[in-house]
C-alpha cells in the first residue's frame, strides 16, 4: 500500500468515525429529541388488564403506558415481544445494538406493570432503543423492555423472562406517527434470526388484538399473539466449547 | 451372489446368539450419577467433580452429566431443583457487568448478575427459593449462594446435562469465578409457592380523609422452615397516605397470620394497593384497591334533596290549607 493509500484511507476512517459525532452534534443544537406519541385507547376498550401466565405468581399488562398508572385512556403499544430462559435487559440490549443502537434522549420513556414471584411488582419504565435517529421523512424502529426491578423475572415455565413493544416512529421530526406494531415484531425477529438465536411467531396469545386503523397520530395494529424468543445462556461470550445453549430442543412452543 | 448368500447364512446364528445375549443380560451400568425422585441432596463433588467448576480469566461453558429415573417430570412426584454457591474474584479496576448462569438441559434456572465497579460489586439474585436478594461489597471478591426449582422442560428422564456458563453483558474477563462444588441438584416435595399472600378481591370502599383498613391474610404450605417474614404495603399514588406502619413484621406464620394496614386517602378516586412479602421463598403478593369517595358531599346532596322534599310537602300543605279555608270561607259567607 502506498502511502498516498494509506493516508487517504486512514483520512477516510476518520471522516467515518466523525459522521455519527458530527450527526449526533447537529441533533443536539437542532433540539432534535424524542417526541411523543398522543395517548390513545386500544380496540378493546381497556388496556390494563394482566395478562396471567397460568401459576398466578407472574403478571403483566398487556400494553404498555404513556404515563403511570395505566389506565384506559393513557395505552402506548400492545405487549406483543417475550424473551425467555435466559433473558435479562441488559444482555437483550447488547444483542441488538448492533441494529438498535440509539436510546435516550432520541428514545422516549414508557412504563408497564410487571409483577413477578419472587421479584417484586411496579411500574417498570424504559426508554428502549432506536435503529436511528428519527427524522423528517422514514421510519425509524423503536422497542422497549420490561421486568421488575432487577430486570428480569423468573417462572418454572418460561425462566428468566422479560416482556417488551415494538413500534415504528414515522417521519418523526415533520409529520408524525407511532405503531405498526406488527411489521416492527416482524423486524426485530429478523434481526433475532439473522444472528443465530432461535424465535417463534405468534407463539402465545396476549389478547391485545389491534386492527389497522388510525387514532391521532397512534397507528393501531397488533395481531394478539406475541413473538417469542429463545435466549440461550452464555451466547454473549467468546465461547469455544461447543457447549449446549439451550435453544437447540426448543420445539418453539410456550404456554 | 451366491457367496453374499453363504457369508449371510454362515453369520446368522452368530447374529441370533446376540440378540439373546442383548435380551437375556441386562445393559451394563453407565458412570452417570442417579438421582432418585425422592427428597436429598446432589452436591457437584458427588457428580464426578471434585474440585470447584473454575471460570479462569476467561468466558464459557461447562458442563456435567446425571441421570433421571424414567419418565421423570418437574413437579409431577417431586420438584427438581438448583443450588448454586460462587465465589467471585475480580481484578483491580475492572468495571463491567456479567451474568453466571446455571441451566438444566440448556433451560437455565439460575442467573447471577455481577455489576463491577473499580469500588465495589453488586450481587444480584433472583430464585424461587431464595427470593431475591441484592448485595453491595467493597472489595474484589464475593461470595453468592441461590437456590431455585428448575425450569419444567429442564427435567427429563435419562440423561441431563447440568451446564454453568460465564458471560459479559460488557467489560474484561474477571480474574476468576468458581462454582463451588457444594452446589448441585436437590429434590423436594415441596412446591414453589410455600407462602401465599391474599387480600380482598374487590375494592375496600372508604371514605375522603378517613382511616380505611386493607385486611391480608398470609399463609405457608409447611414445607420449607417456618422464618421471620414481614408483610409490606405500596400504595400506587400520594394520595393515598399509609397511617401507622408500612410494614409487618411476624416472627413466624405457623399455618397462617392475619393482619391489616391503614390508609387514608387524600382525595376521592381508585388507588391501587400491593402487598408482599419480600425476600423470602416465592416472595408472594397481592394485589387490592382502595375506592374512596366523599360522604360530605353525599351528605350535602342527602341535605338538600330532603330540603327540597320539604319545601314541596309544605308548598303542598300551605296550598291546601288555603284551598280549604277559602273554601271554608266561601261556605260560611253563603250561610250568611
Amino acid at each position: 500500500m502506498s502511502r498516498a493509500d494509506y493516508f487517504s484511507r486512514r483520512h477516510l476512517r476518520v471522516f467515518l468515525g466523525l459522521v455519527p459525532l458530527v450527526l449526533g452534534l447537529l441533533a443536539a443544537i437542532l433540539g432534535v429529541r424524542a417526541s411523543e406519541s398522543e395517548a390513545a385507547t386500544p380496540s378493546n376498550g381497556y388496556t390494563n388488564i394482566l395478562f396471567d401466565n397460568g401459576d398466578g405468581h407472574d403478571l403483566f399488562t398487556n400494553y404498555d403506558f404513556q404515563s403511570v398508572p395505566g389506565t384506559t385512556d393513557n395505552a402506548s403499544m400492545p405487549i406483543g415481544l417475550i424473551f425467555f430462559n435466559n433473558a435479562e435487559v441488559d444482555k437483550l440490549k447488547q444483542i441488538f445494538f448492533g441494529a438498535y443502537g440509539v436510546g435516550p434522549p432520541y428514545a422516549s420513556e414508557n412504563h408497564a406493570y410487571v409483577q413477578d414471584a419472587p421479584g417484586g411488582a411496579l411500574y417498570d419504565a424504559d426508554h428502549g432503543m432506536k435503529t436511528g435517529i428519527g427524522a423528517c421523512y422514514g421510519d425509524v424502529y423503536h422497542y422497549r423492555l420490561y421486568a421488575d426491578g432487577d430486570d428480569r423475572m423468573y417462572d418454572v415455565d418460561w425462566g428468566y423472562f422479560v416482556v417488551g413493544t415494538t413500534h415504528i416512529d414515522r417521519n418523526e421530526i415533520c409529520q408524525p406517527s407511532y405503531g405498526h406494531s406488527e411489521y416492527a415484531e416482524g423486524k426485530l425477529a429478523r434481526y433475532w434470526f439473522e444472528r443465530g438465536y432461535r424465535h417463534a411467531n405468534d407463539a402465545i396469545n396476549f389478547s391485545n388484538y389491534e386492527p389497522y386503523r388510525i387514532d391521532g397520530n397512534h397507528v393501531w395494529n397488533n395481531d394478539g399473539w406475541a413473538t417469542a424468543f429463545c435466549v440461550p445462556a452464555g451466547r454473549l461470550m467468546d465461547d469455544d466449547s461447543g457447549g449446549v445453549f439451550g435453544c437447540n430442543e426448543w420445539d418453539g412452543s410456550i404456554r | 451372489m451366491v457367496t453374499a448368500f453363504r457369508v449371510a447364512g454362515w453369520t446368522w446364528p452368530l447374529t441370533a446368539l446376540l440378540l439373546v445375549h442383548a435380551a437375556v443380560v441386562p445393559p451394563v451400568a453407565d458412570s452417570l450419577e442417579r438421582i432418585p425422585q425422592r427428597p436429598g441432596f446432589t452436591s457437584l463433588r458427588k457428580l464426578g467433580l471434585d474440585g470447584a467448576i473454575t471460570f479462569d480469566r476467561r468466558f464459557g461453558t461447562q458442563a456435567t452429566k446425571y441421570r433421571l429415573p424414567a419418565g421423570a417430570r418437574q413437579g409431577q412426584k417431586a420438584w427438581f431443583t438448583i443450588k448454586v454457591d460462587v465465589r467471585a474474584h475480580f481484578r483491580e479496576g475492572t468495571r463491567g457487568t456479567y451474568l453466571l448462569s446455571g441451566s438444566t438441559n440448556g433451560r437455565t434456572a439460575a442467573q447471577i448478575k455481577f455489576t463491577v465497579t473499580p469500588r465495589r460489586i453488586i450481587t444480584e439474585t433472583l430464585g424461587l427459593i431464595s427470593g431475591r436478594d441484592r448485595q453491595v461489597a467493597d472489595g474484589r471478591v464475593v461470595h453468592a449462594t441461590l437456590a431455585n426449582y428448575l425450569q419444567r422442560a429442564g427435567v427429563k428422564g435419562g440423561s441431563n446435562e447440568l451446564m454453568f456458563a460465564l458471560e459479559a453483558i460488557e467489560g474484561p474477563a474477571p480474574q476468576v469465578i468458581e462454582v463451588r462444588p457444594s452446589s448441585g441438584v436437590g429434590v423436594t416435595t415441596v412446591p414453589p409457592d410455600e407462602l401465599r399472600l391474599g387480600a380482598p378481591a374487590g375494592p375496600v370502599v372508604g371514605e375522603v380523609g378517613h382511616e380505611v383498613k386493607v385486611p391480608f391474610r398470609l399463609e405457608r404450605r409447611g414445607g420449607r422452615p417456618d422464618v421471620p417474614v414481614t408483610v409490606q404495603l405500596e400504595t400506587s399514588s400520594p394520595e393515598l397516605v399509609a397511617r401507622g406502619e408500612t410494614a409487618i413484621y411476624f416472627e413466624s406464620v405457623e399455618e397462617g397470620r392475619s393482619g391489616s394496614f391503614s390508609v387514608i386517602p387524600a382525595e376521592s378516586g381508585r388507588y391501587a394497593i400491593k402487598l408482599a412479602v419480600a425476600r423470602q421463598y416465592n416472595e408472594p403478593q397481592a394485589s387490592t384497591a382502595v375506592v374512596a369517595g366523599s360522604r360530605r358531599r353525599e351528605l350535602n346532596l342527602t341535605a338538600v334533596g330532603l330540603l327540597g322534599a320539604g319545601v314541596l310537602l309544605m308548598g303542598a300543605w300551605f296550598i291546601t290549607a288555603r284551598r280549604r279555608r277559602s273554601r271554608t270561607d266561601m261556605t260560611r259567607g253563603g250561610e250568611e
